[in-house]
C-alpha cells in the first residue's frame, strides 16, 4: 500500500494490520525472552592474532550442543549460557580453532585471538563462520566473500574486482561484457544497495563500468543479500551488498601493493597505539592513459585515469568504547585538451562509535556522508554538473538476550540533496540551465530477531517501517499527456511536499532435515524511494538520481523464496537449490525518445508499471582440498508491464537472462603454484531489433514491432589465471598472476547495430561490435 | 533543450568511445553478422512536405522486411487531399513511384496545412504549420577541438550563425549535405545560444575534412516536426545491445499510430561552405 497524500501519514493511515503485527512481534519476543532461567554471559571480541583485524562471522559454539553464535561486523560476540562448566569453541575458517573450558558462575569477558592455519592450503571458497552455516542459518539468499578468494580468480586486465566476482554467484548477473554493473534476481542495477562501511556508494564503477571502485586491498569482508534481506537493510528494492573495510593492522606496520597493466596500488597500515589504535591508507591509480600516450593512441594533452583512496582509523578506547573513522575518495578524470573534459566520483565518510552497554547489549552509532558528482567542461566556458549528497545518522542495537534469541533494532535517517543538473556558461551570451535542486529525508525504524526454536527450526523475522519525505523549497508539477505542465504548487524551504510510508516485513525460516540438510523459506518486502535516471544498459556517469515525488512513486518489491541446502563429505561440498518469485510495483521506464539529460520535466516522461521475476538457482561448491571452486546456474525470467510500452503487453526486461552459468575452479598444483579458470555462459540480453524498415528522407529507417522481442547472441568466455607465490624472504612476500581473459578469443557481441550496407547498394545489414578479444595480463603483488 | 543532448551526450559518447579505444589499443572489432529477424506486416509509410512558395507532394509506400533488399511497395491507389487553414483544398495527383503531387496551393508562412490520405485500409490526417524562413549570417570553419586519436587527417567543425525568426519559441532542423549527399541532421532550438536575435550554433556532433563541400540547409519547423526529426535522428543512429543506449522505438507520426512517416510544412534557406 502506498500513501501519496501530502501530509505525514498518521497511524490511522497505515496499513490496518501494521500495529497488530508490531504488537505481535513484541509479545512473541517478550515470551521467548522470559522463559530462560538463571544464566550467565560470555562476551568479547575475536580478532586475528597477526593483524588484530576483527574476524567477522567467527563462530562461538558450545561443544557437544547446537548452541552457538557468531561475531558481528565489529568482531563482538555475546552468548548467554546456563550456570556451570562449559567447553567453548572459537572457530573461523582458515584459522586454528581455540577451545576453552569455562566455569560459568558470573558474566565473563573472553577476548580471543585466532592464528591463521598455515597448514591449510589457500582456498577459493565462499567463507563463513562455521562450516555448515549455509545449512543451519535461517537466512537464505546470502553469500559471503573473503577478499582472499579474489586473488586467484581471473579477471579483465588482472584487476581484482569484487563486483565481477559476485557476478559468478547464482542470481547475480553482469549487465554487459566486462562491466562491474550487476543485477540481482531480475532487479535493475540501481536497485542494489551498495554500502562501504555503511555509507552508500551511488556509482560503483570506474572507466565506464569496466572496473569497480572497490580496491580489494582495503577490504575485509563482503556480504551480498539477494533474498532474506535482514530488516536493518533498506532503501533499495533488490539486494544489499555490505562491504567492510579493513581496520588496519594494530600489531605491526605492514605495506602491501601491486603493479598491474592498468593500475598500481599501495596499502600502508599499522598501529598508532599498539593494540588500541590503528590506521590503514590504501590508494590505487590507473595509468592506462600513460600507456596509450606512448602508443600514440592518445594525444599528449589528453587525460584518462582514475584513482581511489581508502582511509580508516580506529581507536579502541576501552572494553566498552571503540571509534572508527573511515573514508573513500575516488575520481575518474577524462581530459581532451583545450579545456575540455569531464570527471566524476564518489566520496564517502563514516564515523562510528561502538558502545557496549553491558555484555548483552551492543550499540553502534554512525554518522554517514556520501557524495557522488559528475562534472563536464567544454572549451573552458561551458560547465555541466549533477550529483547527489547524503548526510545520515544511524543507530543500531544488538541485544543478545539469550542463546536462542538475538534481537536487532534501530533507526536511521538520511538527508538527501539531489542536483539533477546544472549547465552554466562563462560568457553572457548564453542562457544557463539550472534544474531545481531537490531535498528529501529518508528514515526508518526496524526490529528483528534471530531465533532458534527447538533443535531443528530457526527463524529470522523482523519489520522495517520506512518513510520518505520530499521537502521544499521546490515545485510540484502536474503534467498532461504532452508533457506540458498544467499546474504547479510552490513549496517554501522545509515545507513538506510529499510523503510516502512503507512497511517492510522480513521473514526467514530454516528447518533442519538432518545434520547436513535443511529447507528454508523466506519473504521480503523492500521499498526504494530513489530512482536512477538512465537510458543505458551498462550505466553512465551522467546517470542521475532523483527522489520519489508526487509523480514518481516508490518502487516496492515483494519476494518469496524457497530453498533446499545440503552439505556432503564433511562439509567439503555445499549444494543449494533456491527458487524465488518477485513482484514489483512502480517500476519505471521512459516514453519513446525521452531526453533524460537536463530535462526539467523529466517526471512527465517516466512511465510506471509492474514487473515480475522468477527463477531457480543451483549452486554446488567444493570448499576444501587441492581443488576448490563452484558451479552456479540460474534459470530465470524477468518481465515488465507498463502502460504505453509494447502496446501495454508484458515484455521481457532488458536484463532478463534465461540461462546463466558460471564454473569456477582452482587447482593447487603445489605450495607456490595454482591454476584457476572460470567459464561463463549466459543467454543474451533481451533487446529490441527491427522487424522491418522503410525509407524516409533518403535514410533507411528501422521499424520495430515489439519491445525486447529479440535476444543478443548467447555469451560465453573462458578466463585463466596462473598464480605463483614468490619465495618468502623474511617478511617480504610476493606473488605473480598471469591471466588470460577470453582465453579462446570469442567475439562476444557488445552491441549490434543495424545500418545501410556500405558495399551493397540499397541493402541493410547487422553489424556486431565485440569489445575484447583475448586479453593477457600480468600482475605483481607484494607484501612486507 | 534538445541541443543539450548533442552537446553533452555526443561529446560523452565520443569521449567514451575514443578513450576506451585508446585503452584497448583498438582491440574491439566489428563484423557483419547473419541474424534472424521476424517478418512484419506491411505498414503504410507517408513522407510528405510543403515548402514555402512551393506545391505539396507526398510519397506513400509500405514497410518491408529489414533484410529485404527489394524496393518498397508503393501505394498507388490512394486519395490524397491537402487543406489549408482557410479551408482551401486540393486533391493531389499520382505521378508514379508512390508520389502524389499538388499544383495549386503553394506554401505560405504561418499557414496550417492538413493532408488527408484515404486508402483501402483507412483514412489518416497529418497536420503541420509552415514557419517563416531564417537567414544564415555566417558559417565559420575551424579545426575541431577534439581530434580522433591516432588519426592524421585534421577534423574541422562548423559554427553557424543564423537569425532567430521571432521572439516566440522557435525550432530549427539543419540538414548537412556533404559532397552532394545528405549526411546528417541537427536539431536546434533557440533556448540556449541566442544572442540578441542571432542563434550561434557550433556543430559538435559532426566532423568535416579538407575539400568537403558542405551545404547547410536550415529549416524552420514547428515544435511537432522538430520532435519528429529528433526521433528520426535517434532512429537512424542508434545501436542495440547491452552496450547500446536507449531502447529503440518508432518515431511518432503525425498521421497516428497506424502510419509511419510524417507530413511537414516548412521553409528553409541554404548556404555552402568548402573546407580548405
Amino acid at each position: 500500500m502506498i500513501l501519496n497524500n501530502s501530509k505525514i501519514p498518521k497511524p490511522g493511515n497505515w496499513p490496518k494490520y501494521t500495529p497488530k503485527l508490531i504488537t505481535g512481534i513484541a509479545i512473541f519476543l517478550f515470551i521467548t525472552n522470559t522463559i530462560f532461567s538463571q544464566s550467565y554471559t560470555i562476551s568479547g571480541s575475536i580478532t586475528d592474532t597477526t593483524s588484530g583485524e576483527n574476524l567477522i562471522g567467527a563462530s562461538i559454539s558450545i561443544m557437544g550442543t547446537s548452541t552457538g553464535t557468531t561475531a558481528n561486523t565489529y568482531g563482538f560476540y555475546s552468548l548467554s549460557l546456563p550456570q556451570g562448566q562449559q567447553k567453548v569453541s572459537f572457530t573461523y575458517i582458515g584459522y586454528e580453532t581455540i577451545t576453552r573450558d569455562v566455569s560459568l558462575t558470573e558474566d565473563i569477558t573472553i577476548n580471543i585471538q585466532l592464528s591463521p592455519n598455515k597448514t591449510v592450503l589457500e582456498e577459493i571458497v565462499v567463507t563463513s563462520g562455521r562450516k555448515d552455516e549455509n545449512v543451519r542459518s535461517a537466512v537464505m539468499g546470502v553469500e559471503k566473500l573473503d577478499t582472499k578468494q579474489l586473488e586467484k580468480i581471473p579477471v579483465l586486465f588482472g584487476e581484482k574486482d569484487i563486483l565481477k566476482t559476485i557476478q559468478l554467484l547464482p542470481g547475480i548477473s553482469t549487465v554487459s561484457e566486462g562491466s562491474s554493473g550487476f543485477t540481482v534476481r531480475g532487479g535493475s542495477p540501481d536497485q542494489n544497495l551498495i554500502l562501504l562501511d555503511e555509507a552508500p556508494v551511488y556509482s560503483a564503477s570506474h572507466l565506464m563500468g569496466f572496473f569497480s571502485v572497490f580496491n580489494t586491498d582495503a577490504l575485509k569482508n563482503i556480504t551480498v543479500y539477494k533474498g532474506g534481506i535482514p530488516a536493518n537493510y533498506g532503501g533499495r528494492a533488490s539486494s544489499a551488498l555490505d562491504i567492510t573495510m579493513k581496520d588496519g593492522n594494530n600489531k605491526d606496520f605492514a605495506v602491501s601493493g601491486g603493479l598491474g597493466l592498468i593500475s598500481s596500488r599501495l596499502t600502508i597500515e599499522g598501529p598508532v597505539i599498539k593494540d588500541k589504535m590503528s590506521f590503514i591508507v590504501s590508494g590505487r591509480r590507473s595509468y592506462a592513459d600513460l600507456i596509450a600516450k606512448q602508443s600514440s593512441a592518445m594525444d599528449d594533452d589528453m587525460d584518462l585515469y582514475f584513482y581511489d583512496l581508502n582511509v580508516k582509523l580506529n581507536y579502541k578506547m576501552n572494553d566498552k568504547n571503540r571509534i572508527f573513522l573511515s573514508g573513500y575518495f575516488g575520481k575518474d578524470v577524462f581530459g581532451f585538451g583545450s579545456g575540455m573534459g569531464m570527471n566524476w566520483g564518489n566520496t564517502t565518510g563514516t564515523i562510528r562509535w561502538n558502545y557496549l552497554f553491558n555484555n548483552k547489549l551492543f550499540s553502534n552509532t554512525s554518522f554517514i556522508y556520501s557524495d557522488y558528482d559528475y562534472a563536464f567542461r567544454v572549451d573552458d566556458d561551458i560547465d555541466m554538473s549533477s550529483g547527489i549528497e547524503d548526510f545520515g545518522f544511524k543507530q543500531d542495537f544488538t541485544w543478545y538476550s539469550n542463546p536462542d534469541n538475538t534481537i536487532k533494532y534501530g533507526l536511521n535517517i538520511t538527508r538527501h540533496s539531489f542536483n539533477p543538473g546544472v549547465l552554466t556558461f562563462d560568457n553572457e551570451d548564453s542562457n544557463d540551465v539550472v534544474l531545481e535542486e531537490k531535498k528529501a529525508f529518508e528514515s526508518a525504524v526496524y526490529i528483528s530477531n534471530s531465533q532458534k526454536i527447538g533443535d531443528r527450526l530457526s527463524a529470522e523475522y523482523g519489520l522495517r517501517l520506512s518513510m520518505f519525505n520530499q521537502i521544499g523549497p521546490g515545485q510540484a508539477n502536474t503534467y498532461n499527456d504532452n508533457n506540458e505542465r498544467t499546474d504547479s504548487i510552490l513549496y517554501g524551504k522545509g515545507e513538506l511536499m510529499q510523503s510516502y510510508f512503507e512497511y517492510e516485513p522480513r521473514v526467514s525460516f530454516s528447518y533442519l532435515l538432518n545434520e547436513t540438510s535443511s529447507m528454508k523459506i523466506s519473504y521480503n518486502r523492500m521499498a526504494q524511494y530513489l530512482h536512477l535516471l538512465s537510458n543505458s544498459t551498462s550505466g553512465q556517469p551522467t546517470d542521475t538520481w532523483m527522489p520519489s515525488s508526487t509523480n514518481l512513486k516508490p518502487q516496492v518489491v515483494n519476494q518469496y523464496s524457497l530453498g533446499y541446502f545440503k552439505n556432503f563429505d564433511d562439509n567439503k561440498f555445499e549444494f543449494s537449490a533456491e527458487s524465488y518469485y518477485k513482484t514489483m510495483d512502480n517500476v519505471a521506464d521512459y516514453k519513446d525518445g525521452t531526453d533524460i539529460l537536463l530535462n526539467e520535466n523529466i517526471e512527465s516522461y517516466i512511465l510506471s508499471g509492474i514487473g515480475r521475476s522468477y527463477g531457480l538457482e543451483l549452486f554446488l561448491k567444493k570448499k576444501y582440498g587441492r581443488f576448490t571452486g563452484w558451479i552456479s546456474y540460474t534459470l530465470s525470467r524477468t518481465e515488465r508491464k507498463i502502460d504505453g510500452i509494447n502496446h501495454n503487453n508484458w515484455y521481457q526486461a532488458k536484463y532478463d537472462k534465461t540461462h546463466d552459468l558460471s564454473i569456477v575452479g582452482t587447482y593447487q598444483l603445489n605450495k607456490r603454484l595454482s591454476l584457476s579458470a572460470t567459464w561463463i555462459y549466459y543467454t543474451g540480453n533481451a533487446v529490441t531489433f527491427p522487424s522491418g524498415k522503410y525509407e524516409y528522407d533518403g535514410f533507411k529507417v528501422p521499424y520495430y514491432t515489439e519491445r525486447n522481442g529479440y535476444r543478443m547472441p548467447n555469451y560465453h568466455r573462458l578466463d585463466l589465471n596462473l598464480h605463483l607465490e614468490g619465495k618468502a624472504k623474511r617478511r617480504f612476500q610476493s606473488s605473480w598472476d598471469f591471466s588470460l581473459y577470453n582465453g579462446y578469443n570469442r567475439h562476444n557481441a557488445y552491441t549490434i547495430t543495424f545500418q545501410e550496407s556500405e558495399t551493397i547498394q540499397g541493402a541493410t545489414e547487422a553489424v556486431k561490435m565485440s569489445l575484447f578479444g583475448i586479453v593477457p595480463s600480468i600482475t605483481w603483488n607484494f607484501k612486507f | 533543450m534538445k541541443y543539450l543532448k548533442y552537446l553533452t551526450v555526443n561529446l560523452n559518447s565520443i569521449a567514451i568511445i575514443t578513450s576506451i579505444a585508446s585503452i584497448l589499443a583498438l582491440s574491439s572489432c566489428e563484423e557483419v553478422i547473419e541474424i534472424d529477424l521476424n517478418s512484419s506486416n506491411p505498414v503504410l509509410v507517408a513522407e510528405g512536405q510543403i515548402v514555402k512558395d512551393s506545391a505539396v507532394w507526398i510519397k506513400l509506400s509500405y514497410t518491408n522486411d529489414y533484410f529485404n533488399s527489394e524496393d518498397a511497395i508503393f501505394e498507388d491507389n490512394a486519395s490524397v487531399v491537402l487543406t489549408d487553414s482557410d479551408n482551401n483544398s486540393e486533391a493531389l495527383v499520382y505521378i508514379g513511384d508512390g508520389i502524389y503531387k499538388g499544383d495549386i496551393l503553394l506554401g505560405e508562412v504561418y499557414e496550417d496545412y492538413t493532408i488527408n490520405i484515404s486508402t483501402e485500409k483507412g483514412k489518416y490526417d497529418g497536420k503541420s504549420t509552415l514557419m517563416p524562413p531564417s537567414k544564415i549570417y555566417e558559417i565559420e570553419v575551424s579545426e575541431s577541438e577534439m581530434q580522433r586519436p591516432g588519426q592524421d587527417e585534421t577534423a574541422y567543425s562548423l559554427e553557424i550563425k543564423f537569425k532567430d525568426v521571432s521572439t516566440a519559441d522557435n525550432y530549427y532542423m539543419m540538414k548537412f549535405f556533404v559532397n552532394d549527399k545528405l549526411d546528417s541532421y541537427a536539431l536546434v532550438d533557440d533556448k540556449i545560444f541566442l544572442v540578441g536575435d542571432t542563434v550561434i550554433y557550433p556543430v559538435m556532433r559532426k566532423e568535416f575534412y579538407l575539400t568537403d563541400e558542405i551545404i547547410v540547409r536550415l529549416h524552420t519547423v514547428d515544435k511537432d516536426a522538430y520532435n519528429y526529426y529528433y526521433q528520426i535522428n535517434d532512429a537512424i543512429s542508434d545501436g542495440m545491445g547491452p552496450g547500446g543506449s536507449s531502447t529503440p522505438y518508432n518515431p511518432a507520426s503525425n498521421f497516428g499510430e497506424e502510419v509511419l512517416g510524417y507530413f511537414v510544412a516548412w521553409s528553409y534557406v541554404s548556404d555552402t561552405v568548402v573546407i580548405e
